[in-house]
């Protein structure tokens, strides 16, 4: 299947909520700059610890606070896959999938946030760390390597020995493992490295435990591996649980790790109810995170491209498409504003991808976006549109629309043309340069019709002034207007909204084309009636 | 037969068609419709001369605007105040955006955020509006300026964006 703009599959993921894998592509301004701030953060603290052991001021705090389908877990995943930085390393949780949080519970958790190449690597440096010890002499370590005197008659070296468990060829014994853990490290120190050899875990049964062994962690990552680590934590609510453990950690300083915090603004004012104490602290953050502006329609669009910028490397995406699906996504948010969400537009066009393929669509048509709509959101429809138009149409004319007064004279002139044609009124043959158009309805009173559509509203009043002492060259002047102008007794104000720009326009592009079919010329009667033409 | 009658006599324009001639054309039984399309307020049956005419809604006002001085008198004088009340409009809406931004900037929290309900109760108070009021304005200000207000979902009032509601705002 080939999908629209060349591409081999379709660049949007199709998720609610991202995935590692999609969050390797991060696109807008407002995104990026907050990525470079937490980047930032972590490097000038990388900075600070690099040739030294860590300390309690090598903690930082940021937050993330933005509405629901901001971009905010995506940005998070993003960080945490990051390859072109190593100086981090990072556990994203996801407090929302944690249940009841219990000290134990979250523990799981933030392990499972890592990834486990970072504690193979750990692992692996560790064992090596015992290997050197054992060659130094040190008869413990060299008993937690397994390392015997019939090994050392085969001329086995303790290196070989480190390897084999490294690589899982053989196993390490737990207690001996205990035992040298126990003479050289602290307890939580020797309780983590016992179950990162052992790839095991343990009980933790107090506050103390979670945070001595998440301090061991971040100091094995910094010590042996030279990395810093992010701890993300999403989705913090205001649960007294949840609380409880931010406070905590907060107050901690666990060295050489960056904490980050995901809320939402409904929810960070119920933390600050909730627990002014825990809100205190988040007020004073290193950085505050702030995403203003991602769900702007320019961020939208800059993040839109990005995916198929990405996924498509060569030069089939150009200026032009870029630009061109610029215009129809703006069109699309500036009127529904169920599409101002990174979360949505983001899903809209992964269905529009997909139904552009079906459709053998060599880009993101209207019309491919008309079908989209139609099957992902069946319920939308233009605003206040007597003449319902389709939405590939609407599209079409917003981004065709020039100079609306001409286009909105042709229009209405034409409907005219259309009411004379089905007998409403008779159109008169002797055009009067006062007016735009001239008919009699049925009773024989003459109409004189004046549009005056310029967007210099100060030009539009002078206009009608004008137009109005032309009255009397007929029995009822009509102005139809964008401007918001009192009522006369000399003339008809008619005010012209978008919609029923969009709407004359529609009608006209139909009737000059001569495709209004029946269901239409009634729409069309009621379209003329509403500017009282009929 | 009831919508039979009703295209005739929407057909008829602003003369109406007599009610004897409706029941020519239909018969002595669309007495029942006439009186049903009465009842739906989709008919309007009234003298003109010494017959009974029948006109769609819009026709009779459209026959009455035209033929009844006293009518006219009255249109112009709604129409009059319709043009005040548009006038004055505008006025309204630059003071509810000065008292609405100025509650936003006091009450908002260091990143901005303000809840939407408390803002109501200051703004609702000092223009004496109601929470309906408040609401709509607060729509079509927030639609008609997307880069300069963002709202945020969540609160226990606010305004339905998306289907959700959104109870917190600030300004960008």
């Amino acid at each position: 299947m080939t999908y629209p703009y060349g591409l081999k599959s379709n660049p949007y993921p199709s998720s609610p909520t991202p995935t590692e894998h999609d969050a390797k592509i991060l696109g807008g301004t407002k995104h990026q700059e907050a990525k470079h701030s937490i980047v930032e953060c972590i490097s000038e603290l990388y900075k600070q610890i690099s040739r030294k052991n860590s300390d309690e001021n090598d903690f930082r705090l940021i937050t993330v606070v933005q509405d629901v389908g901001s971009g905010k877990t995506h940005l998070a995943l993003h960080i945490k896959t990051l390859k072109t930085r190593q100086d981090i390393v990072t556990a994203y949780v996801d407090l929302s999938t944690i249940s009841p949080k219990t000290n134990e519970s979250i523990y799981n958790s933030i392990i499972r946030g890592f990834s486990r190449e970072m504690f193979a690597e750990l692992r692996g440096k560790f064992l090596m760390q015992i290997c050197d010890k054992a060659q130094k002499g040190d008869n413990l370590a060299k008993k937690a390597l397994g390392y015997s005197f019939l090994d050392r008659l085969k001329g086995v070296t303790l290196k070989q020995k480190a390897e084999e468990i490294i690589y899982d060829k053989n196993t390490i014994s737990q207690d001996v493992l205990r035992s040298y853990l126990g003479a050289h490290y602290s307890q939580h120190e020797a309780a983590v490295l016992q179950n990162i050899i052992t790839n095991s875990s343990d009980r933790i049964t107090n506050l103390d435990d979670l945070h001595g062994r998440l301090a061991a962690l971040c100091k094995f990552f910094h010590n042996l591996l030279g990395k810093v680590t992010l701890f993300e934590f999403d989705e913090l609510d205001a649960q007294d649980s949840s609380l409880e453990f931010v406070k905590s950690l907060i107050n901690a300083h666990i060295p050489a790790s960056v904490l980050l915090l995901i809320t939402t603004p409904s929810l960070y004012m119920d933390i600050q109810r909730a627990n002014p104490s825990v809100f205190d602290r988040l007020e004073k953050a290193n950085y505050k995170i702030d995403l203003a502006g991602a769900n702007s329609v320019d961020e939208l669009i800059e993040i839109a491209i990005e995916y198929i910028k990405e996924a498509s490397k060569t030069e089939r995406f150009n200026k032009k498409e870029q630009h061109d699906l610029a215009a129809k996504i703006r069109v699309l948010c500036d009127e529904f504003p169920e599409f101002r969400n990174v979360r949505s537009i983001i899903n809209i066009l992964n269905h529009a991808i997909e139904q552009g393929a079906e459709l053998d669509a060599s880009e993101i048509t209207e019309a491919v976006i008309d079908e989209t709509i139609k099957h992902t959101y069946p319920g939308l429809k233009i605003k206040g549109s007597i003449m319902e138009v389709p939405i590939s149409e609407f599209i079409k004319i917003k981004r065709t629309t020039g100079t609306t007064q001409t286009q909105v004279k042709e229009a209405i002139a034409n409907l005219v043309n259309y009411a004379h044609e089905i007998g409403n009124v008779s159109k008169s043959s002797k055009p009067n340069p006062s007016f735009d158009v001239m008919y009699s309805d049925p009773f024989g009173t003459k109409i004189g019709i004046a549009v005056v559509m310029n967007d210099d509203h100060a030009k539009n009043f002078e206009t009608i002034s004008n137009v109005v002492k032309s009255s009397a060259f007929v029995d009822k002047l009509i102005i139809i207007t964008n401007t918001s102008i009192p009522a006369s007794n000399l003339a008809t104000i008619v005010n012209v909204d978008k919609s029923k720009v969009t709407d004359l326009l529609y009608f006209n592009n139909k009737y000059t084309e001569h495709k209004l079919d029946e269901p239409e010329s009634e729409r069309v009667k009621m379209l003329a009636k509403t500017i009282s033409v009929i | 037969m009831n919508s039979q009658i009703l295209e005739k006599v929407e057909s008829s324009g602003v003369c109406g068609i007599k009610k004897a001639e409706l029941k020519k054309l239909f018969g002595a039984d669309c007495e029942v419709s006439l009186d049903k399309l009465v009842k739906e307020e989709k008919i309007i049956v009234d003298n003109k001369g010494v017959a009974h005419y029948v006109w769609s809604k819009d026709n009779y006002l459209s026959h009455v605007s035209q033929n009844d001085p006293k009518f006219k008198i009255l249109s112009n004088l709604v129409k009059n105040l319709e043009s005040k009340i548009l006038q004055t409009k505008p006025q309204e809406n630059i003071d509810f955006k000065i008292h609405f931004d100025k509650s936003i900037s006091e009450i908002s929290s260091s990143l901005g955020w303000a809840p939407l309900s408390d803002i109501r109760i200051k703004v609702c108070q000092i223009l004496n509006i109601t929470q309906e009021q408040f609401y709509s304005q607060v729509s079509s200000l927030v639609d008609a300026n997307p880069s300069k207000y963002e709202t945020s979902t969540g609160g226990q009032e606010g305004i339905h964006v998306r289907g959700m509601l959104h109870g917190y705002i600030r300004r960008l």
